[in-house]
């Protein structure tokens, strides 16, 4: 086999002032000693901080046998909720500590690449360039990169893609190349790597063959020819069974680890969520309607306003203040990026996006532009007007209900820490001026802050008690799990976002039952996302795999869910056809998790009694 | 592993946790499992920040069943491997054993602090009798007295490579490496590295320093030598990958022969299809006719695309499936890699080494001119002849003096 060297610089600066022996004997002593580890561990175990992600055992054995036992391919299979993103994340963390990773590309569904980005970064250290940032210059500029796989496929970058030798290859929700006529199988096929691992609960979509199609990709021939693999199938009565389970077992050992929930011991506390509709005042009922009938207005005209179309809709439920920064901005400098304190791109103070701005754009996959072509503010007398309206709202029912929520929390449950979700940072900053009039102990968490200045204020938080009032900055990595109360002021129209909030308190290691009490204003777009969509998908008591699996499933087309939202909402001319149009998203949805879920079983059922998670040999 | 590898015992790991807090200003007590580590006047390294109360750190140091068999340190790896309940920077006593958390940042941090050092060497390690070159013991001379006698200083270069030997079958095999080079020849020195610096002094003065040249010269040779080192461990990782190339491109090649009959097997059925359609189209009129002919045209067109992929397959097949050979070569070629992770620069003393030598025809003496660890500087040549003396010129003791052999006996 070819034998390639590379003699690599010095580790250290060999003009450096020498030390005398006995300083310097320390050094290399040390050097002996990390020699002296096997060299089939995982060094780069100790590293990871604890704080920001808990290893479970199912996760790092799953690391360690898709590195040293598959011949540098492995499937990983694991069960929905298990976190087969930690197991990634560990596989790339040793890859990199170990300094084989030089070039690494991870393919996801453009809708999960923000997630993947922070989760990377947050929980072991590991920085890539998405091709959503600003900063992305072509997937042979960097060297850890990121991607939707449609984009990685797209005329504009296929060539680029195959034309490099990439070290690592990761593909998230790798069914989707079970099909090998599509574009992705192809690009995946004719990708040059040294390394693959792909991820997905459901190896096995529709019929058998996918599982054939998937692992051929990554061991062409270990299943030999397509007929030979159907042998281990069969069908009766439209049902498909398998027959010949010793045999595929063998074979799928080789390439394949799946754990199931219930070997591995994960267990969470329940969940308790409670929805509060408020019906609002009347100045908030004009304000709202006058802003919906603006967004119509507005975006009928011109679709490119469609994000700051978007971000009124989301601002109007969320206070008046959030509304009117934006509105301000608008009319008082058109070519003004700022809108609600944070930068035209989402960028604060220490570079990472405050998601509730404008993250949630980057489920769409598109890149996010504020300024359309038109630069000057459509209708501003109207603008002008709901400012007037937004100005004039003297009382906010979600503000006065909040007080009572947090006082029931203090009454209720035990321990006194209550976090307060909010997308705008105008609305955070009303809320903690009013909740520190009335006396709480308030605490202000958003992307302005630098990391110092982040974990000092969780620290007091948790040491102080009362109420953290965040932003979407509080991303990934951060664990509130002393705090088992949580508060949805205002919501993501990304279930995904939601799910992440929640996994900020309800986390493996969270010893309480958690609370979490939503709060939506009646007959609003919030309620209806709520009552129509999210309850009816029982959202609130699904795990953040599940959740991404059911808008995989959605996004087929390339739009996102928050797109779905609001074209309905902007294309309902009355009431009873948004009512219509919900009940029609919901029940995509509704059939999108009855889906996720018939497979997910026809997967488990498949792999009943396959030893091929944790422990197995 | 190497010479130059520890197993990281409990000992050992203590050894170094004292070695390096010491080295930054601490004091270190231990007190049965307990390590106090004291910074009073030092600022703590940073990554040591989160475990430090104060200007203190405690730590507690791990069962010491595994410290005498390296064996006992792997299950104790094992059950050390931090899951939930393991220590967290901010709230519990770090431990310190093989495989802790504790460790290995501190092993981590260790390793990349005074990679940059010197020493001192006085006099011979392990005696001057070391010094007397293989071709003089070989020869019939005995000798009888050695004594070495500095006169001036030189230097010697160690440097410490790591090398890793990675290919996908296998992931990587990691490695240390210690080479002694002299900078002025650039030729690596045979002795033992540990155990030079096991003799070696701290105050090394500046003669010790070596210059940016004098490292980068030892560091070309210490690369070369450790490949050479490395030979085994190479061939290895090539029967490893090898194999593994081999396996999948068999796998390959079967499932590439099964769409190939696959294709076959729909190529015929199609060619039965088409010959059926021309038999009714003989009979066939209006819109059967069309749609007949719609059909054929279908059908025709997959059969190119058959015949094609067929073809292909078959080519492909004759020469032994290129592109997927180059590909699985590619993907299992071995990855070596050197890197130099530490330089220790040692003084040593060089002068005369003054041999007493008696053979059957009488006594003699013999000066080389030395380095106490670089051994002879230069091979002596018979005075009489003047060619070297060596394993085939052996040296003799005359009644006249020194000769060598074809002289002696000639």
């Amino acid at each position: 086999m070819p034998v390639e060297i590379d003699h690599e610089a010095p580790e250290f600066d060999t003009d450096a002032d020498p030390q005398p022996l006995d300083t310097h004997r320390a050094s290399t002593f040390a050097q002996r000693l990390r020699a002296g580890e096997p060299d089939d561990e995982l060094r780069s175990l100790g590293t990871v901080d604890e704080s920001q992600v808990k290893l479970l055992e199912h996760q790092v054995d799953a690391a360690y046998r898709a590195l040293f036992e598959m011949d540098g391919t492995a499937l990983l299979a694991d069960e929905v909720g298990l976190g087969k993103t930690i197991e990634v994340g560990m596989i790339l963390k040793e890859m990199h500590y170990r300094d084989t990773s030089d070039s690494v590309l991870v393919l996801t569904p453009a809708q999960l690449a923000p997630q993947w980005q922070g989760e990377l970064r947050e929980k072991f250290g590991l920085e890539f360039v998405c091709n959503y940032d600003d900063a992305f210059a072509g997937f042979d500029a960097h060297d850890y990169v990121l991607a939707s796989i449609d984009t990685a496929k797209s005329d504009r970058h296929r060539e680029t893609v195959l034309a490099r030798e990439w070290d690592v290859l990761v593909v998230d929700e790798a069914h989707y190349l079970r099909n090998e006529t599509t574009d992705r199988y192809e690009l995946v096929d004719q990708l040059a790597y040294d390394y693959a691992f792909f991820l997905t609960a459901t190896p096995i979509q529709n019929e058998p063959a996918d599982l054939y199609n998937l692992v051929t990709l990554l061991r062409p021939g270990l299943f030999g020819s397509r007929e030979s693999f159907d042998r281990y199938f069969r069908s009766d009565d439209g049902q498909t069974r398998l027959v010949d389970r010793e045999e595929l077992h063998a074979r799928l050992s080789e390439v394949m680890i799946r754990n199931r929930r219930a070997e591995t011991g994960v267990d969470f506390t329940d969940r308790v969520v409670e929805t509060r509709t408020f019906a609002p005042t009347a100045a908030e009922r004009r304000l709202y309607e006058a802003t919906t009938d603006y967004v119509q207005t507005a975006y009928a005209e011109n679709e490119a306003q469609r994000l700051v179309a978007m971000l009124l809709q989301k601002e109007v439920v969320s206070s008046p203040e959030a509304l009117a920064a934006t509105v301000r901005g608008k009319l008082g400098n058109p070519d003004d990026t700022d809108v609600d304190g944070v930068d035209a791109d989402g960028a604060d103070a220490d570079g990472a996006v405050d998601a509730g701005d404008t993250g949630d754009t980057w489920a769409s996959g598109v890149d996010h532009d504020w300024e359309a072509t038109d630069a000057t503010p459509r209708y501003p007398e109207r603008l002008r007007s709901l400012l007037e309206t937004a100005e004039s709202v003297d009382s906010v029912t979600k503000r006065e209900r909040l007080f009572d929520v947090v006082d029931e929390v203090r009454e209720r449950i035990s321990g006194g820490h209550v976090v307060v979700f909010t997308a705008f940072r105008a609305t955070q900053q009303a809320l903690v001026e009013a909740l520190t009039g009335r006396g709480y102990e308030t605490h202000t968490f958003h992307g302005g802050h630098g990391s110092e200045r982040k974990e000092k204020i969780v620290s007091a938080f948790e040491t102080d008690g009362g109420v953290l009032v965040s932003t979407d900055a509080m991303n990934e990595g951060r664990n509130l799990q002393f705090c088992n109360v949580l508060v949805n002021y205002d919501l993501p129209w990304n279930p995904m976002r939601v799910e992440q909030r929640i996994g900020r308190v309800h986390r493996i290691g969270q010893q309480r039952q958690v609370y979490v009490f939503n709060l939506a204003l009646a007959d609003t777009v919030e309620e209806y996302v709520l009552d129509k969509l999210f309850h009816k998908i029982d959202l609130f008591q699904q795990t953040v795999g599940e959740t991404s699996q059911i808008l995989s499933g959605l996004a087929s087309d390339g739009r996102s869910f928050e797109d779905a939202i609001f074209e309905r909402l902007v294309d309902a001319d009355a009431a009873v056809d948004l009512e219509n149009d919900f009940d029609d998203l919901a029940v995509d949805l509704a059939q999108q998790t009855a889906l996720s879920q018939k497979v997910e079983q026809f997967n488990d059922d498949v792999f009943d009694r396959f030893d091929l998670g944790a422990d197995s040999d | 592993m190497t010479e130059t590898t520890l197993v990281p015992t409990t000992e050992r790991v203590v050894g170094l946790t004292r070695q390096y807090f010491e080295s930054v200003g601490a004091t270190v007590r231990q007190d049965g499992a307990e390590l106090t580590i004291e910074f009073d006047g030092v600022a703590p390294p940073e990554w040591v920040g989160g475990y430090c109360d104060r200007s203190r750190l405690v730590a507690t140091v791990a069962d010491r069943a595994g410290s005498e068999t390296p064996t006992a340190d792997s299950e104790t790896a094992e059950s050390e491997t931090p899951t939930a309940d393991s220590e967290t920077a901010e709230s519990e006593t770090p431990t310190i054993g093989p495989e802790t958390p504790f460790t290995r940042r501190l092993i981590d941090a260790a390793a990349t602090h005074h990679p940059v050092g010197t020493a001192s060497v006085t006099g011979v390690p392990g005696g001057a009798e070391t010094l007397v070159p293989p071709w003089l013991r070989a020869s019939p001379a005995r000798v009888a007295s050695v004594e070495f006698y500095p006169y001036y200083d030189g230097r010697v270069v160690c440097a410490w490579l790591r090398a890793a030997v990675e290919t996908p079958s296998q992931y990587q095999r990691e490695s240390l490496h210690a080479v002694v080079v002299d900078p002025e020849t650039g030729n690596r020195i045979d002795c033992d590295p540990t155990a030079l610096l096991d003799a070696a002094e701290s105050d090394a003065g500046a003669g010790a320093v070596a210059s940016e040249s004098d490292i980068e010269r030892a560091l070309v040779e210490a690369r070369s030598h450790v490949v050479t080192e490395l030979d085994k461990t190479i061939e290895h990782a090539e029967d490893s990958a090898g194999r593994a190339a081999a396996a999948a491109f068999e796998e390959y090649a079967e499932r590439q022969r099964a769409r190939l009959s696959e294709r076959r097997a729909e190529r015929n059925e199609i060619e039965q299809r088409l010959a059926t359609i021309g038999d009714r189209l003989a009979d066939a009129t209006g819109d059967d006719r069309v749609e007949l002919l719609e059909e054929r045209a279908e059908l025709t067109d997959r059969r190119a695309e058959l015949d094609e992929a067929v073809s292909r397959i078959e080519t492909a097949d004759a020469d032994g499936f290129p592109a997927e050979r180059e590909r699985l070569q590619r993907r299992h070629s071995v990855a070596v890699r050197t890197r130099p992770v530490a330089v220790t620069t040692v003084a040593v003393e060089r002068g005369d080494l003054a041999l007493e030598l008696v053979g059957d025809d009488g006594r003699a003496t013999l000066d080389l001119s030395v380095g106490a660890v670089t051994g002879p500087r230069r091979t002596p040549s018979c005075p009489d002849c003047g060619s070297e003396y060596g394993p085939q010129n052996e040296l003799r003791v005359t009644t006249v003096g020194l000769a060598c052999a074809d002289c002696r006996d000639g």
